[in-house]
């Protein structure tokens, strides 16, 4: 058993899928964010350049106000809404961290799309197989509309959800110091993590 | 020499037979001595009763009482007043609220209350509503997990966990490194295949025992197709098919999921990592099933030491680099490492297991 885990995010080309017509939009919007991306690992000179440039569309597609708030759980709401604002930007820099390391310039996964399903209203799953390197990963982006606007709220590789390990690690500190546990742990993870 | 009955032998089983007639006697007599369980009571005086059927007979003036209504006091009996009856609690109304996001088991006070089932999502991540955060978001169902596993000895698997992870920063990340810097990649995806596809029997082998032939039947096209066309395996020619490329693989552990065998506890194995377990024992089978693990131990054959080595050595490795690459990309970003991988693991093992 071994857990393949990387994170490819958004990084196309070869796009099968049926869409269903309710779907049609959320899938769209993904794969244009995707096409976006592949462009410019395409292009990148070097990983710095790559890096900086990629993050503008990330943050785009990616709604990091829902993934953090659903990451912390139930201590959001004890959150002043300046806390909650910091909390929001810190783990924006965690995600894109994890993220943009493993890209390399040039270097693309291929996706293939599969039928995606819509699990509530305004809530969209979208599978997907991304072959990268020569191991196949089965991704599932999760996508919600808010303001007519399709976002990523969570991503699921090989079943592991992203804001669910978030959230059982954020779960446990909330439960050992409450809010404050929380904002320290975050804040020292950021500054960890280079 | 013929048996001859003797006094001796008739007398062996007649002694049982007596004590057992004799119990049978004594029974019979402690019975005709049993109390009727009804007191007859005349004017405060107990009177006994000789009539032995159900209900005696009484007399005018006399009172019936069954004995254990009757508090005794020496020969006169006075009755024990019977309490006062408690009000019943009038039923609730059943509390069953009829938003969208879920319904709440109604009072169990009113026998008449329906049961609700909360409903859970079906999203891929396996998580059902939770209480208090739907409110304002729906799609918050990150609440209560359907997938956790116990963790009674937390405070040894974080010391393990610890250990291990000094083992990956100071032995295992320098050596992957150094593994990825001499080899090129196409060697190390040569190597990784190859080992992929002899752990061939471990998928075969469960397949069947999931019940899953047709499975197993393009389990078995892959290897020969790599083994055949991809020189020993050394070339994943399946990727080119999709039906031979989306075949799941599958593990012993995954196995015994499906046979109903709860997980167990977490356990966070020195150098091996975490596993439930359920999973250990699998992972054991998993080494029993693995061609490569029958040469290595000397199960096969006659190989000497470097001819073992030559066996196994690219199979820890190839194995090992993969799990190194995870771990990074696991807790480089994490909150807690130990939660994280926890948390990463349980999620996987559900995917592979329902796969």
């Amino acid at each position: 058993m071994t857990i393949r885990l990387l994170l490819p995010v958004l990084l196309l080309p070869l796009l099968t899928g049926i869409a269903h017509a309710s779907n049609e939009a959320a899938e769209n919007r993904l794969k244009s964010s995707v096409a976006e991306v592949v462009t410019i690992v395409k292009g990148a000179a070097n990983r710095e350049a790559l890096i900086a440039s990629v993050k503008t569309p990330l943050q785009r597609i990616l709604n990091f106000s829902v993934m953090t708030k659903r990451s912390i759980g139930p201590g959001w709401k004890q959150l002043t809404p300046e806390q909650q604002q910091e909390a929001v930007g810190l783990f924006t820099t965690l995600i894109l961290r994890t993220y943009t390391a493993k890209f390399t310039p040039g270097d693309c996964p291929s996706m293939e799309y599969k039928p995606s399903s819509s699990t509530a209203p305004g809530r969209v799953e979208i599978p997907t197989t991304s072959l990268y390197k020569g191991s196949r990963y089965d991704v599932v982006y999760r996508m919600e509309e808010q303001n007519g606007a399709w976002s990523i709220t969570d991503v699921v590789i090989e079943g592991v959800s992203l804001v669910a390990d978030y959230r059982s690690q954020f779960d446990a500190e909330f439960k050992s110091g409450g809010t404050e546990a929380v904002m320290k742990a975050l804040r020292n993870s950021v500054a960890q993590a280079k | 020499m013929p048996t001859r009955l003797s006094p001796a032998t008739l007398g062996f089983p007649i002694l049982p037979g007596v004590i057992f007639l004799g119990c049978l006697f004594s029974g019979y007599a402690f019975a005709e001595s049993e109390t009727t369980p009804y007191m007859m009571v005349d004017s405060g005086k107990i009177i006994p009763v000789k009539d032995t059927s159900d209900v005696p007979r009484k007399a005018s003036g006399q009172t019936l009482y069954l004995s254990s209504s009757v508090s005794v006091n020496g020969n006169s009996a006075t009755p024990i007043p019977t309490p006062e009856p408690k009000p019943t609690p009038s039923p609730s109304k059943a509390v069953v609220r009829k938003d969208k996001s879920r319904a709440v088991m109604a009072s169990a006070a009113s026998a008449k209350s329906g049961i609700t089932v909360r409903k859970s999502s079906a999203s891929a991540g396996g998580t059902c509503k939770t209480a208090g955060a739907t409110e304002d978001d729906p799609g918050d169902d990150y609440g209560h997990p359907t997938a956790t596993i116990s963790d009674p000895i937390q405070p040894v698997n974080r010391g393990v966990f610890w250990c291990n992870h000094q083992l990956y920063h100071y032995v295992f990340s320098p050596l992957n490194k150094t593994y990825k810097f001499v080899l090129p990649h196409p060697v190390r995806t040569g190597i990784s295949n190859a080992v992929n596809n002899v752990e061939y029997p471990v998928r075969f082998v469960n397949d069947l025992l999931q019940w899953k032939p047709a499975k197993a039947g393009l389990e078995t096209e892959k290897f020969l197709l790599n083994t055949t066309a991809g020189i020993g395996g050394l070339v994943k020619v399946s990727n080119k098919f999709p039906a031979l490329a989306e075949v799941k693989p599958t593990d012993t552990a995954a196995t015994f999921a499906k046979w109903g065998i709860p997980s167990g506890c977490y356990i966070v194995w020195p150098v091996i990592g975490p596993k439930s377990l359920r999973d250990t024992v699998g992972f054991a089978g998993d080494i029993a099933l693995n061609p490569a693990s029958w040469f290595t131990y000397g199960l096969v054959g006659g190989l000497t030491g470097t001819a073992t080595l030559a066996v196994s050595a690219p199979q820890t490795v190839g194995n090992t680099s993969d799990k190194v690459d995870t771990y990074e990309t696991l807790t480089h970003t994490s909150i807690d490492r130990y939660n994280a991988v926890k948390s990463a693991y349980i999620q996987n093992r559900k995917k592979v297991e329902s796969q």
